[in-house]
Formats: structure tokens, sequence, C-alpha cells
């Protein structure tokens, strides 16, 4: 197929894509393929801030426990919580896009403006915020980062829509009679895909970045929970000298969030309806 | 008494490797235009026109390959030089080029006269060498040749243009600026890639009456890319038809319009609507250049195609003074 | 005496003018000034003008697209003018557009055999089969192998395109097409067999065409009447043989004058000098009296009237066809 083709010359995107899979895989089978799920939140106060070794690879932290085993375990909930929020965030800011690009007036002029509100809240305010409300776990950070990233969609979805609503197969439909809901849902939807999956996939990256900023300052999730930023926050005490604790969690981040960003760019290119062949 | 040719395009085949494989775009192309003739090409969509031009200038894209033929300009073969070689005095210099659309050829934040002063800036002032120090004098001197030029190609109150933006002149106004950009230089030879094509009629009429004007006052050679019929029996004083990557046929325009020798230049002409007779376009289709017909690429769609049509291209002969022939049915002089 | 098909009487659309909250007063332009047409039933009407002549304006006018400001439009003696925009495309169903660029007016995400299906059915062709032989039909009435369903329009050629589009429209059983541009773009053999598919499917289907473009060889072959236009309004009208052979307006002589026919003119022909005035900036009276070397003092007085002239026809020049003064020029 063309697409593939023209995808799998794209190195970047390759690895981003690998990266991106490889961690599906460990967030699934990691435990008990490749460790021991019971113990990350064992501690073991015999091996505490044990350096990297053959048995530790990622070394122990200050409670004893394999940091490998935590950095694993921590795969899932850093691509659960980040797919959760985008999906949500999608579902919210991409029919109020279509619409408020869509049609003129009251209606387009009242959603925008709405948007602009919510860009305007910053997400980890918001987070505290919420986390006095519904309490500090894991909720209210999934809650906070969905209400604050749906503008993003909504923003591009509308300048797409505005764009497509110019083209001329637009107007064709609208002389043939066809309903507002369809041209909407069916002809315009697909046209603006494009920018759409791009940011959702590179805001993938942004949500999991943000979430261990979250956990970082104690919203989210909470010990003994093996997510990352909270093992960064936990390791923070324990610098330089146990560099290991803050360091790979750290570097599982890093490497997560560049895959999504690479797989995200290398999208970009493929989503252009004339490499679609019949054949 | 023979003339030099000023250009020359001798047995050009090009093709070029992309996504779906490589295709086989020119497959053989002859020509030559001489000082102060207007030469039309004349094809259809898939021809290689596009082609042809870029391979004069030097701008034939990554994974095209020449392979064979030579395009002989001033005593070289120009075919040889790397891009950078032809930026160096050749392209947009000797050899200019008015691109296509008037509506799109220009940048829109940037003044008329700026960017007329960035082409000679790069092209070199005629007598400079290109790129020579930009002082004072020079920049003067620049200004002056760009006012010439302006008025060369009727623009009205070249001073005040200057200082315009694109958006601010009509369609044919934007078109005669882009003429004078490939005439500053003072070039040789003008590639003209359908300049009229995006133009309302009665602009369309006074741009080809310039360009026939300048090609004659300036002594220019004019090489005018175009699939309209009209435009170049218009213009031109010879017409070469190309099809498929191939030419076929190559004549003076007043020879070669009325009475075609080729079949694929008679089914295009009996297509115009000026023609008598019904009007049914050629059956088939072109073709892609991935796989193209085997010899004679026109002969699955020739009313007197023979075996030997599909086995090897026929030879491009001459059937009368300053007319060639592609053609197994043409009679050799 | 027949009904005409269509007549339209003193058809305008002016945009701008109107005040509009916090948004300054956009300048008045007449798009369409004033149009007065009528449409006989299975004739091709050519509506021929240069860029910023409102033909294509007048065209999505009269289909429905855009709604007029003043004037009135009779479908077969019904009135369908005045109409708010949706029932106005409601009442007009008889009349299809089918658009300049064919590939453009095709969702690239959509195969053609899909767009086809979703035409009948919000057409309210609801049964399935009954779509799949409508659709089988008509790509055998505009030449189209059956198989070209499956494919995008970016995999197809112009004149392909082209077929679909012509195909699309069809499938709603119009009685006028409006035709905009059908040959632009197109290669000379592609543009031939595309005419003499629309002349096949005019006498096969029963049409009436409204012919717009610029190609004025192309108007001439396939057109029975054709109106010149000028910065919105009429300028001329005539039978095509009579249009032809002796223009009566002093555009319409420049306009065939400057076309580009395959006999060489460059020496001849006069051009008409300089650009078109911007529609923003239309000249008081005959709008064309700036280019124009018969111009008086009355030219710039009235905005001349329609008049009938020797050929048959009318037009707006009283000074070429004032009677007994029979000027060749």
């Amino acid at each position: 197929m063309l697409i593939l083709k023209k995808f799998l010359r794209d190195t970047a995107a390759i690895i981003g894509v690998v990266i991106v899979v490889l961690a599906v895989l460990i967030a699934l089978f990691g435990d008990p393929i490749l460790v021991d799920g019971a113990r990350a939140i064992q501690p073991n106060i015999g091996s505490r801030l044990l350096p990297p070794s053959w048995e530790h690879p990622f070394g122990t932290d200050n409670l004893g426990r394999d940091i490998y085993t935590r950095v694993v375990m921590g795969t899932s909930s850093a691509l659960t919580v980040s797919l959760i929020v985008v999906l949500a965030a999608m579902l919210i800011g991409i029919p109020l896009g279509l619409i408020a690009g869509y049609t003129d007036g009251l209606g387009s002029e009242a959603i925008m403006r709405v948007t602009d509100v919510f860009l305007a809240v910053p997400q980890l305010i918001l987070a505290i915020a919420l986390a006095q409300v519904i309490g500090r776990g894991m909720d209210a950070a999934i809650v906070a980062l969905a209400l604050t990233y749906w503008p993003f969609f909504t923003r591009t979805v509308y300048a797409e829509t505005r764009r497509v609503r110019t083209l001329l197969f637009v107007e064709a439909l609208e002389g043939l009679g066809a309903s507002r809901m369809r041209l909407m849902a069916m002809h315009i939807l697909p046209n603006v895909a494009a920018p759409v999956i791009v940011r959702a996939t590179i805001g993938m990256g942004f949500i999991i970045l943000t979430t261990a900023v979250l956990g970082f300052i104690g919203v989210g999730a909470s010990p003994p929970s093996p997510d990352w930023g909270l093992a960064i926050a936990e390791g923070r005490r324990f610098m330089p000298d146990n560099w290991w604790m803050t360091t790979f969690p750290g570097l599982a981040i890093l490497m997560l969030v560049l895959g999504f960003n690479l797989m995200g760019d290398g999208l970009r290119d493929l989503v252009d309806p004339r490499l679609r062949r019949s054949r | 008494m023979t003339i030099e040719p000023l250009l020359g395009v001798h047995d050009l085949r090009i093709s070029v490797r992309g996504d779906e494989g490589t295709a086989r775009i020119l497959d053989f192309v002859d020509l030559s235009l001489s000082q102060g003739e207007v030469l039309g090409v004349v094809g259809e969509s898939g021809c290689g026109k596009s082609t042809l031009l870029k391979a004069i200038l030097g701008l034939l894209p990554r994974g095209a390959n020449v392979e064979s033929g030579r395009i002989q300009f001033r005593e070289r073969d120009i075919l040889k030089l790397s891009s950078a070689q032809m930026a160096r005095g050749i392209r947009g210099r000797a050899i200019g080029f008015i691109p296509q659309d008037p509506f799109q050829s220009f940048n829109p934040v940037f003044t008329v006269g700026r960017q007329m002063m960035e082409i000679l800036r790069w092209s070199g002032l005629p007598g400079e060498p290109p790129n020579a120090r930009w002082t004072r004098a020079v920049r003067e001197r620049a200004r002056g040749r760009i006012l010439e030029v302006f008025k060369a190609v009727q623009l009205p109150d070249p001073e005040l243009a200057l200082n315009r933006y694109p958006h601010q002149f009509s369609g044919g106004q934007r078109q005669r600026i882009l003429i004078a950009g490939a005439l500053a230089a003072r070039p040789e030879v003008i590639l003209a890639d359908e300049p009229t094509t995006a133009l309302d009629v009665t602009t369309q009429m006074q741009i080809l009456k310039l360009l026939r004007q300048l090609a004659r006052e300036f002594e220019v050679g004019m090489l005018f890319v175009s699939h309209d019929f009209g435009a170049v029996a218009q213009l031109c004083d010879r017409v070469s038809v190309m099809y498929a990557g191939q030419t076929v046929e190559t004549g003076p325009a007043a020879e070669l319009i009325p009475r075609p020798e080729h079949p694929y230049s008679r089914a295009l002409l009996a297509c115009h609507p000026d023609r008598d007779g019904d009007l049914v376009g050629i059956p088939g289709q072109v073709g892609s250049p991935l796989d193209p017909p085997p010899g004679c690429r026109f002969h699955p769609r020739c009313n007197i195609a023979e075996a030997s049509c599909r086995v090897a291209r026929p030879d491009y002969r001459q059937t009368g003074p300053g007319r060639k022939v592609a053609c197994i049915h043409a009679r050799a002089q | 005496m027949t009904v005409p098909l269509m007549e339209v009487n003193g058809l305008s659309l002016t945009y701008g003018g109107r005040r509009r909250f916090l948004a300054r007063r956009a300048p008045e332009v007449h798009a369409v000034d004033n149009v007065d047409l009528t449409l006989n039933e299975g004739e091709a009407l050519g509506i021929v003008g240069e860029s910023g002549c409102g033909k294509t304006t007048l065209a999505k006018t009269i289909f429905g697209l855009l709604h007029e400001s003043a004037g009135s439009i009779y479908l077969e003696g019904r009135a369908v003018s005045s109409l708010p925009p949706k029932h106005a495309r409601r009442a007009r169903r008889m009349i299809q557009y089918v658009h300049q660029d064919p590939g453009a007016a095709l969702d690239p995400w959509w195969r053609v055999g899909d767009t086809l299906h979703e035409t009948l059915y919000i057409h309210g062709v609801d049964e399935r089969a009954e779509r799949q032989k409508r659709i089988h039909e008509l790509l055998e009435a505009v030449g189209l192998a059956q198989d070209v369903v499956r494919r995008y329009p970016h995999e197809l050629s112009g004149g392909q395109q082209r077929r679909i589009g012509l195909a699309r429209i069809l499938s709603l059983r119009p009685r006028v097409v409006i035709l905009d541009e059908p040959t632009s773009g197109l290669d000379l053999s592609v543009q031939a067999s595309v005419l003499s598919l629309l002349n096949d499917l005019r006498a096969q289907y029963s049409l009436t065409y409204i012919f717009i473009s610029h190609d004025l060889s192309v108007v001439r072959r396939v057109c029975d009447r054709v109106a010149v236009m000028y910065l919105g309004r009429v300028a001329e009208l005539a039978q095509v043989d009579a249009l032809f052979q002796d223009p009566r307006h002093p555009y319409t002589q420049g306009l065939f004058a400057s076309a580009p026919t395959l006999e060489p003119k460059l020496d001849l022909a006069v051009p008409l000098e300089g650009d078109p005035p911007s529609p923003l900036d239309v000249p008081s009276g005959c709008a064309f009296r700036t280019r124009c070397k018969h111009a008086v003092a009355a030219c710039v007085a009235s905005k001349p009237p329609l008049v009938p002239v020797r050929h048959g026809g009318v037009a707006a020049c009283p000074v070429l066809n004032a009677p007994g003064h029979d000027h060749t020029s």
C-alpha cells in the first residue's frame, strides 16, 4: 500500500511507533512476563537504596523496592490515564468544534468564547483546586486534564472546519440538499481528521508529561502507586547520591513522550486523502 | 545558409523514479530554437512539457535520470552542468523564465520593485558577473534597468509600480511584470510556461502581442509552451507537437496548423471547435508513463497504425523545409 | 406561443452596502445588475464574459445557492424567487448545477460510487437496489466503466471527473442543467469528447443547458443563443450565428477580435486596451465607456437599455445601433 511505503521511509516515525508499541506491550504483559508486579509495592528495607546492578537493573528506592519493576508497572497507568483523557477531550472538543465551525451566529460565538475561557485556565491550578473538592486521587487528575485539554481540539477543529466549509464539494453537497448533520458528520469530519489525529497522538505524550507533573506535586497518584511522577517526587530527597531513583522514571517519561511525538509527526505526512488507493 | 540555433534539444530521454515506480516521462524530444523566433511547444497533459522545461533550466527533481540526449546552448551541453553551475549565469540570466500563474508567482509581502531587485541581484545585471558586490552604484543601475524593462512591457506608471505590492496589480499587469523579470538580465532565450492560461481573453491577446513584439525587438529566442493551439497559432512562428514524451511533429505554424501531417496532430487539431466536422475526441487515453506503449506511443490510438509502429519509434524525418514528422507514413524528402 | 421554460426579469445581486454590527460598511458591488433572460426548452443558452462579469454569480443565483437582491425568476410560469434560501432550492429542483472544478466537487475521502449513492439517497431513493440500477445506467450514459465506482476522485483524470459530475446531477433527473465552464482545464481531445457527450445527453434526457464559458470557440459550436456579460450586465444577446457574424456591441466586438482562433490575427486585431474596471468601481452610465472608442456624452449619463438590433437580438448600445445608422465597425 502506498501509505505504508511512505511511512516506512520516515525513520523518525518508525522509531516513534516502535517505542509506543513497546510501551503498550509492556503495559499489557509486563506483569508477569518481565517482572513480578507484587514486588513493586512491597517494601524490603534490607535492600534500600542499592545502586543499579545485575539483580536490580535500575537500583532500589528508599523502601527497598526494585525500581525496574516499578517503572514497568507504572507504564500501564501512564498510558491508561492519557488515553482516557485524550479520548474524553476528543469526545467533548470535536463536536463542539464542528458545530462552531460550520454554523455562524450566536451559537458558534458562544462555543468559541467558552472555549477561550477554558483555555485560560492553567491545568495544574485547576487540578489542585479539583483535588480539594473531589479528593486527591487519580480521578481528580483525569477530570482536570480532560477539562483543560478539550479546548485544543475544539480550536483545531474549528479552524479546519472553517477552511473545509469553503471547499467546493461542500458547496456541491449543500446545493444537492444534504442536511447539516450529514455534512458535518460524514463529510467535514473526515476532512478535518488529519490535524486532529496528529494532535491526539502528540497529546498523548503531553498528557503523560502533565500527569507526571501532577503526580510530582501530589495530585493524582498517591503512594505506594508506582506512578512515574510520584516516583520522581519521592526520589527528590535522595538526589544526587541516589540518582537512580529519579533518573530512571524520568527517562521512561522522556522515551514515551518522545515516542508519541515522533509517531505524531510521521502521521502528519500521511493523512492526505490523495494517498488512498482503490486497489 | 543555416543559422546556428541558440538552443538545441537532441534525442532527450528522461525518467523519474517515484513512489509508484519509474516513470519514463520523456522518450524522444528534439527541437531547436533560433534567435528572434517564437517556437510553440504544444501537447496535452502527460506529454512532458514541464519536465522538458525543467531539464533546460537544470531543475530536474531528485530521482530524475537523464537516460540519453543533450541540450546544447552556447556550444555546451547544459544537461551536464549541475544545478549550481546552471544558477551561475545561465538560469535566470542567459535563459530566462516566465512562469505560468501570475496570481501565485509573487511573494505577497514584498513590493514588486524589491522582488525585481532580488532577481537582478542573483542573476546579475547585464554587464556584471552574477552575485556582484551590491554597491550603491550597482543598485542604481539595477533600478534603471528595472524601469527600462517595465517600460518595455508597457506597464503603466513604472516609477510608482516599484513600490507597489503584487495584489495591487491586475492579472494582466502581473504577467507583464513577470515578463519584465525574465527580460531584465538580457537573456538570449526565454522559456514561457503557459503564460496566458490564467488570463482573460482580452488580456491574453495583449500579452501575446507583447511577447511577439519583445521577441523581435530584443532578438531573443522564445520557447512558448502551451496546450492552447489558438494561442500558439497567434504567437508562434514554428510549432512542435509532443505526445506522451515524444516529439511527433515540427514545422512552421502557418503550415502545420492548417495541414498537420502526424496522425496525432491531425486528430488533435480536428478536436478544435473552430474546425468543421463532428467533435469526437481521440479514442483511448494517454496511458501512464510508468508503463508506456512500446515504439510510437500514439499507436494504440492511431487509426493508421501498423505492426512496425509497435516495435520501434519511427524516425523523425524531414518532409519539407523546416518540417519534420515522426511517423512511418510521412513521406521523407 | 409556448411559455419559456424559465424567465428571469430584472435579476440583481448586490454585495455589501449594509451596515453590520461592529463592522465597517463594505462597498456595494453589483455583481449581477438588472439581468433579463429567457430560456426555451431544449436549447443551450451560452453566457460569456471575462472574470468579474458576474456570469458565475448569475448562475448561482438562478440555481438558488445565492439569494437574489432584486428581480424575479419564473420556472414554467411559476414564481420561484423571493423565497427563503431553503425553499428556493426546493422550488427550483428541476435546475441542477455542474461545477467548474469537477474534482473539487467530490469529497476526497469518499469513493465516487459512494458519492453517487449518497446523492440519490439524499433525494429520497431509499432502496439500494434501485440506486444501483440508476447508477449503472448513468455510468453507461456518460461513458464510464462500471468499476469506476471503487475509485477515489484523485485517481480519475479530469475528463473522468467531469463525467462523474454529470452522472451525479443527472441522477436527479433535472430539466435545466447549468454548466459552469465545463471545458476549462481540459485537454483539447478530452474537451471534444466531453462536448460530444453533452450533446448526446441533451438529446437523450431532454435537457436544457445554461452554458457558462469564457471560451468563445466552444460556445460558438455548442450553443443556440448567447448572452455576453460585462460587469454584471447583459451587453448583448442573440442567436449564436448572428452574434458571431455581426456583433453589435463594442465590447462584444473587442472580445471576439481578441479570441485566440486558429487563424492568426495578431497583426490585424486591435485588442481592447487596458484592464476591465474593478467591480467595486463601475463607471457611471454605460460600464464599458472607459474602454470604448464610440463613447459619447450620453454614455456617461445613463445606463443604456437593451435595444433590438439588426441581427435580431438585443444589444445595450444605442450608439452603434441608432436606427438608420448602420455603423460598420
